[in-house]
């Protein structure tokens, strides 16, 4: 909708303006948890922050490169304006998630962080970050939805990266949302009742969600086998691992208990 | 008549506590250096090079965290150089990625599948050059 803003007499990119919003406000209610718990430190948080974003950019980047390798002019991979547009567009947020946990657990090994405790405690800030992101694709046009005549269906204008003049599904305000959703359940889960599993209780929202907002999307270059998006298999992996986590979780501590 | 000089010891051999209780607290060249870099990634990300400054930033950060837990594993104490170069590489970082943000006035997508190719993102980026 608004590919650029105007800002203290600057033009920014919308989607990043959004990027970094979402990266201050997941700081800032995070910054409220950490301030509050005696057993955390300052110090490995923002080591542990740092490593997850690197590798997360990384990760999301590696992973756009093999899902849209087709759709890359290698050939002019070294040239400066076209290197620069690779970098700046196109990253698949899976791709970001995996590589910021093993980003994570390369700052384990190197500053002996207990890495496990910190993506436990905050862990809602991704879906919290990443809702604004969502926000930012809407305003860029990026990652749009299908055609679609009913409620709430948006019209792109010329110069987004969504088609002109069709009536689109809003699937990224729709998964923003729910993003904003799962960050409180998370929370509230977290604050009010110590949840013992919110890793794996956000792989299963998140998970059902995206697998519902992949069938609803309809921009190109998605990479797919046998039909189903690399997404959708992602989030299939997750959710099976977050169910037979729990389980074996639950099994070990009755097994203490007895 | 002997001259008893004890060479400044007392009747004990020992050396005499001339100044206050505290210890000063050892040189830590990871503090300086986190101190250092945070400076150079300001300066870089405001006058010079924001990609180098960002870089800067990051490993003053990382090496002056190292430092502050050294020294809070060794003296009990926080250093102070330490905590200076935190702050500086933190501040840096933040510059640098405002920097970037309004540097690079074209459209970034996050998607498992870019709608436009780069091709034409780039011409995006030519039109508004």
């Amino acid at each position: 909708m608004c590919v650029n803003t105007e800002l203290f007499g600057h033009t920014v990119s919308s989607y990043m303006l959004m990027v970094f919003v979402g990266a201050v406000a997941a700081n800032i209610v995070a910054a409220i948890v950490l301030i509050k718990r005696k057993d955390l430190d300052v110090y490995d948080f923002v080591l542990t922050e740092l490593y997850a974003v690197i590798g997360g950019l990384l990760g999301a980047k590696l992973l756009y490169f093999i899902t849209a390798y087709k759709y890359i002019d290698w050939g002019r991979f070294f040239e400066k304006e076209y290197f620069i547009s690779l970098m700046t567009g196109g990253f698949v947020m899976y791709g970001g998630l995996i590589g910021a946990i093993a980003f994570m657990f390369l700052a384990k090994a190197i500053h002996k962080i207990d890495i496990i405790k910190y993506i436990r405690e905050f862990i809602f800030a991704f879906p919290l970050a990443h809702g604004f992101g969502r926000i930012g694709c809407f305003l860029a046009g990026c990652c749009y939805g299908v055609p679609y005549h009913g409620h709430f269906s948006v019209v792109f204008p010329e110069g987004s990266l969504a088609p002109a003049g069709i009536e689109l599904f809003p699937v990224q305000m729709f998964e923003a949302i729910f993003l904003f959703v799962i960050f409180g359940i998370l929370l509230f889960a977290k604050l009010k009742f110590s949840f013992k599993y919110p890793v794996e209780l956000y792989f299963l929202l998140y998970g059902i969600l995206r697998i519902i907002t992949e069938s609803l999307r309809f921009d190109e270059m998605r990479g797919k086998l046998l039909g189903i998006s690399t997404s959708q298999w992602i989030s299939f992996i997750l959710i099976g691992y977050a169910i037979i986590s729990i389980i074996v979780k639950r099994r070990l501590a009755k097994r203490k208990t007895a | 008549m002997d001259n008893n000089f004890n060479n400044g010891n007392n009747m004990n051999g020992q050396q005499p506590n001339y100044g206050g209780g505290q210890q000063p607290q050892p040189t830590n060249g990871l503090a300086i250096a986190g101190l250092v870099l945070g400076l150079v990634g300001i300066v870089f990300t405001l006058v010079i090079n924001g990609i180098v400054g960002i870089i800067c930033a990051i490993v003053g950060l990382v090496l002056s965290i190292m430092a502050q837990k050294k020294s809070v594993a060794e003296t009990g104490q926080k250093n102070g150089m330490a905590t200076a170069g935190f702050i500086l590489s933190i501040i840096s970082l933040v510059v640098a990625v405002i920097g970037i943000i309004v540097a690079i006035a074209a459209v970034a997508c996050i998607t498992t599948a870019v709608g436009v190719g780069a091709n034409e993102i780039n011409d995006l980026i030519n039109s508004l050059q």
